[in-house]
């Protein structure tokens, strides 16, 4: 019995702790996120440093784990400003690798490829990957590369046309023209950030520049080359003696910049791209901040706060909140001589103006009210798992010491890094939120659409002038160029196809309009009589008080009535020959009126062809054509006057048939908006009613 | 450097690489697992199913104190509805939305909070999700994960807040952007029948008449255990890890819906050239582009395709860059590669025409590539040099813990090999002169491709 109950208990207890056991199990507690466990240590690679005799200083970072090796040379130059010829320093990145002394581009190609190698040169160094094995071919190719250049004029074409091609698959590309524009709103011309390449910068730039410059800026005295992977610095180092060793040292040029300040108030900077589906959003404006700089650190956990990633405020407001954007984002770069702080997002057409507006409301957010103390914490979380994620490339341990010299960092930095950051405080963030975060100075570039959205966006631009710049930050030309094929007779031409054809306006021998204007005096009565060819008739009634008739009979012409008497006079004559034929683009040899086509404009939101008119009389003139419907929708004649000449404008909308021809219902001018009620036509109009009497 | 990098960005890396942007990065995230290319050093894990299906795969390695946790879903575009188009992309973004223990808005601030980082990608075959922590933080991505598989929530606020984003993100990469339409309009005209005919993301249209009754079917039909690899990588101890997984997972219903999968051979055999041209408005330099009907990634053949592409574009002293770029100067970007996918896939040349040059001009220039590669054996300098560059490669494809944890899971949903990840590049050394030359005429042939210029203007 006893032995049959020690069984049982025994039989009770394993069952029990089995229904523990998946108990456990079964009732996880999901409510909660499990803490984490121990924090692990992170621990910053250890690497070993040289400098050659001729200054180049070299660092090793041992990483055995994979059977590669990679070179990463970065000469330290000061930024150059290029001015008019603004993309010589690409052009001279460009060169490098296009041949040396004793190898053409082609063999530098193959023996690269050979190796499996990658390799690639720029403006500011070279950058090499190789397995170990290949080692010392990839380092000659490497050191033949920077110290052996060569700069054939061949190559140098090539590089040009290259880069016009480049330039040329820019011009619509929304984020290099943001870029663009930022360079012009936020540095100008005057300095080296603010240097945009174009055709004609890039038209002004002579073999010569290249190689200058490469003489001006290349030399080991200022440059680091990291070396990171299997390899030791009792390897490396002979063979870097032996390969860069007789670089010669030189004497680097140092610039003294002038830097940007933000401006006084919000301005937009815009680019118009027709057809936009998005605009393409910045905030920008300069900031003074320096890696390891005294706000450094508060400034990546503000930025992280605002908008470092998903979990920002930008991102949560413009993305999860209103889903107006794919992402929303900030940054704040540090660099030795200006930093800058950016904003952006690229969101719908429609809802510009109110990304625009939130993305304010955030900065005015964080300016006045800071950060919260949990937010803090988030972000030095995030930094503190950034950091560590960034170690387990060997990479940065190179990066690291880099910056240590480069930057005159103390040598501790990067081991003191996390220490420091998670010793910032709230006071510190919002401190740094108060003084860095403008909340009115900041440009805004935006690319987009601006039929669409200009109107809504003006209330963000303090004179309410939006400054408007081309894809390289010049003014925009007032037109755009006609697509070509488009000339003016073919705008002529579509318009008379467009309102029925020749044969229809022909048949049309006379025409009797009445409606009314809704003028500034009040409503007055209108009628207009037209008959071929060119005589016309214009009464205007004021009623209970007057009328003025203006009657043209072909040979001459009065103004009479409430306003006075006006006689035409011989140049006047000329010019009314032409205003009063239906249509003068059906024949404008016959109306005496030269045209020219002088691009497309943007009239209401809407594209049209904009042609001036040279009237028989010397007077000038402009109508402009839908590219849409070929409809005319404007003239502009320009009265010269002793106070200087001003444009007298009319618009033609609600085109409607009559007989086949589409006639303007609703005209639009100066004097008040004139609306035809009626129009009626060959109904036999006597000669008598154009009698001047 | 950068200015030649924007197009290169575009047409490749948006399309063929995994990127870092936010979500979704890269609708179609790595084109194959033969991309993994692993030889050295080798990389050692374990496998196992679990009992409502959930594949494991672990692989320890303490060199860093991270740890990537991923789960590769089963699902892209191609299990789509043609009715429903985009639905596998936007549950990518769905999947972010929370869970009844994870508030909205909070899935990214768990991971940020403990110092992580995460991102997700969608392509036609897959649906993949990764978080890189700090390895004391393993069990948070383990909940996560779980509470994405048990009980994500998919919620009328969530779809409409979504629905948005994604369009702006098609907006982003696909209308705004020039050249964006760039694989649609390939895809489209290279399948008939098959879903590859459509994007994974799909039609805006489609996402809008969706009632949320199908977002929910969706979710219960795909985001199964026994439809999922759950890898997990880095500084982790497998005994406890295994138990975490145990305790988080094991209790997920195993899926009860049958999983739509598309029959790879539907599509039938092309029989005539497509050619055609489609418009871009923002674009100023037009591209040619040929694309060649080619078989799933599994096929042997693949290799071989690759090792063709190499010599074609592979380096500055291809062929297609030594000749079209730099030598005749007629291109601004030459370049080939194989987009090999699950069911089928083709092999692409393609290049940006310099200003001035025809687009006739660069078709024939093209074609006397292809015509190259069919008549004649490559030289033995380019098979050493194609193969040395293979090696090469083959040691920095696994790279990083994420790097090492999403290689090892498309090798198994894919190929069901997850060992392939050691031993790829034998596949490719095995490839012969011949074999490239047979590949050439066996693929590279005018009915069996689609030619498309894509030209600067409005449609």
């Amino acid at each position: 019995m006893l032995l049959n109950k020690y069984n049982m208990k025994k039989i009770i207890c394993g069952t029990i702790l089995a229904l523990l056991v998946t108990g456990g199990y079964a009732q996880v507690d999901r409510t909660k996120a499990p803490p984490p466990g121990p924090a692990p240590k992170i621990t910053l690679g250890k690497y070993e440093s040289f400098t050659l005799k001729n200054g180049l200083k070299v660092i090793v970072v041992e990483n055995h784990k994979l059977p590669k090796v990679t070179y990463t040379l970065v000469v330290d130059a000061d930024p150059t400003l290029e001015g008019n010829k603004a993309g010589y320093v690409s052009a001279f990145g460009e060169m490098l690798g296009r041949g040396t002394a004793t190898r053409t581009k082609a063999q530098i190609d193959e023996e690269s490829d050979m190796i499996g190698a990658s390799l690639f040169p720029n403006s500011g160094g070279i950058y090499g990957s190789t397995l170990k094995k290949n080692n010392e071919k990839l380092l000659e190719l490497m050191a033949d590369i920077i110290l052996h250049p060569s700069f054939p004029q061949e190559e140098f074409d090539k590089v040009i046309n290259r880069s016009k091609d480049a330039l040329e698959s820019n011009k619509t590309d929304a984020g290099a023209i943001a870029g663009n524009l930022t360079s012009k709103a936020v540095y100008g011309k005057n300095h080296p950030y603010g240097d945009i390449e174009t055709d004609s910068t890039l038209a002004n730039i002579k073999l010569q520049d290249v190689k200058d410059y490469y003489a001006k800026t290349f030399m080991p005295n200022i440059s680091y080359l990291a070396i990171v992977g299997d390899i030791t610095k009792a390897e490396a180092q002979p063979l870097i003696e032996k390969y860069f060793g007789e670089w010669a040292k030189g004497t680097p040029t140092k610039i003294k910049l002038t830097n940007p300040i933000p401006p006084s108030n919000p301005e937009i900077t815009m680019n118009d791209r027709p057809g936009s589906q998005q605009s393409t959003l910045r905030f920008v404006y300069p900031v003074q901040n320096t890696v390891g700089g005294p706000d450094f650190l508060k400034l990546r956990l503000l930025n992280n706060v605002l908008g470092g990633g998903a979990t920002g405020r930008l991102f949560m407001n413009l993305r999860e909140k209103h889903g107006y954007t794919y992402g929303a984002y900030s940054s704040i770069s540090a660099d030795e001589n200006v930093g800058q702080f950016t904003a952006s997002a690229d969101v719908r057409t429609e809802v510009t103006d109110s990304a625009i507006f939130q993305f304010i409301s955030e900065f005015n957010k964080i300016a006045t009210g800071g950060v919260t103390a949990d937010e803090l914490q988030s972000a030095k979380n995030e930094l503190t798992g950034s950091f560590a994620i960034g170690l387990e490339d060997p990479q940065t341990v190179a990066r690291f010491a880099i910056n240590i010299d480069m930057y005159k960092l103390p040598k501790d930095y990067y081991e003191n890094y996390l220490t420091n950051l998670n010793a910032v405080t709230l006071e510190d963030v919002n401190a740094a939120a108060a003084k860095y975060i403008l909340p009115f100075n900041y440009h805004i570039v935006i690319v987009g659409d601006r039929a669409k959205i200009e109107k809504k966006i003006l209330k963000y631009d303090t004179d309410k002038k939006i400054t408007f710049l081309d894809p390289f930050g010049y003014p925009a030309a007032e037109l755009k160029s006609a697509p070509s094929g488009v000339t003016v007779q073919t705008v002529m031409d579509s318009y008379i196809t467009s309102i029925g054809g020749k044969d229809a306006i022909s048949k049309i021998k006379d025409a009797t309009g009445t409606g009314k204007i809704n003028s500034p005096f009040g409503a007055l009565d209108y009628k207009q009589i037209n008959k071929y060819p060119n005589k016309s008739y214009v009464l205007i009634t004021v009623p209970a008080y007057g009328s003025q008739e203006i009657i043209f009979n072909g040979t001459a012409g009065r103004s009479q009535g409430l306003n006075g008497t006006v006689n035409y006079d011989e140049k006047m004559i000329k010019d009314a020959n032409a205003d009063a034929m239906f249509a003068y683009e059906m024949d404008l040899t016959a109306s005496g009126i030269q045209a020219t086509l002088l691009g497309v404009d943007l009239i209401e939101g809407k594209d049209a062809y904009k042609v001036e008119l040279t009237y028989p009389s010397g007077k000038k003139g402009y109508a402009w054509y839908s590219t849409k419907t070929n409809l005319k929708i404007r003239t502009a004649t320009i009265e010269v006057t002793d106070e200087g000449s001003k444009e007298e404008i009319t618009s033609f909308s609600d085109y409607r048939p009559v007989n086949g021809v589409m006639m303007p219902y609703y005209i639009k001018s100066s004097f008040g908006d004139l609306i035809i009620d009626k129009i009626e036509v060959n109904t036999g109009v006597k000669d008598e009613i154009f009698t001047i009497k | 450097m950068e200015k030649f990098g924007t197009l290169l960005t575009l047409l490749l890396l948006n399309y063929l690489s995994m990127n870092k942007n936010l979500l979704v990065a890269g609708l179609l995230g790595p084109i194959s697992i033969a991309g993994i290319l692993a030889q050295s050093p080798q990389i050692k894990f374990e496998e196992y199913d679990m009992n409502n299906g959930l594949h494991v795969i672990l692989h320890e390695d303490h060199s860093v104190p991270l740890v990537a946790v991923t789960v590769n879903y089963h699902v892209g575009s191609k299990n789509e509805n043609p009715e429903r188009t985009g639905f596998a992309h936007f549950f990518e973004h769905l999947m972010f939305e929370g869970s009844p223990n994870i508030k909205r808005g909070e899935f990214f601030k768990y991971i940020s909070n403990a110092g992580g980082d995460n991102n997700a990608y969608t392509t036609q075959d897959q649906t993949f999700y990764y978080e890189v922590l700090p390895s004391n933080q393993l069990e948070l991505g383990l909940w996560l994960e779980s509470e994405r598989m048990l009980q994500s929530k998919v919620e009328d606020i969530g779809v409409n807040t979504q629905r948005e984003v994604v369009k702006e993100e098609k907006r982003l990469r696909v209308d705004n952007q020039p050249y964006g339409r760039f694989v649609s309009e390939i895809f489209v005209r290279a399948f008939k029948v098959h879903p590859y005919r459509w994007a994974p993301i799909g039609s805006m249209e489609h996402l809008n008449a969706a009632a949320l009754s199908e977002f929910i079917d969706f979710y219960k039909t795909f985001y199964v255990p026994n439809n999922a690899v759950l890898t997990i990588t880095g500084d982790i101890n497998i005994v406890t890890t295994k138990t975490l997984i145990d305790k988080y997972f094991k209790d997920i219903p195993k899926g009860t819906k049958q999983i739509p999968r598309p029959t790879p051979s539907v599509e039938p055999a092309m029989t005539k050239e497509v050619r055609d041209s489609v418009y871009d408005e923002f674009i100023q330099l037009p591209a040619v582009i040929y694309a060649y009907r080619i078989p799933s990634m599994t096929s042997p053949d693949y290799y071989a395709l690759q090792m063709m592409s190499q010599v074609l574009s592979g380096g500055a002293s291809s062929r297609m860059n030594k000749e079209l770029v730099d030598n005749q100067q007629k291109a601004l970007q030459a370049f080939s590669f194989s987009y090999a996918l699950e069911d089928a896939g083709l092999f692409i040349t393609a290049s940006i025409v310099s200003a001035g040059v025809d687009v006739k001009e660069m078709d024939r220039l093209m074609q006397i590539e292809v015509d190259k590669m069919k008549n004649d054996l490559i030289t033995e300098t380019e098979f050493t040099k194609i193969r040395n560059q293979m090696e090469s490669q083959s040691v920095s494809a696994n790279e990083g813990v994420q790097g090492v944890a999403t290689n090892l899971s498309n090798a198994y949903l894919f190929h069901k090999n997850t060992g392939l990840v050691n031993n790829e590049l034998d596949s490719y050394l095995k490839v012969t002169k011949d074999d490239i030359k047979r590949v050439a005429n066996q693929y590279l042939v005018k009915e069996n491709r689609v030619v498309l210029f894509y030209l600067p203007g409005k449609k």
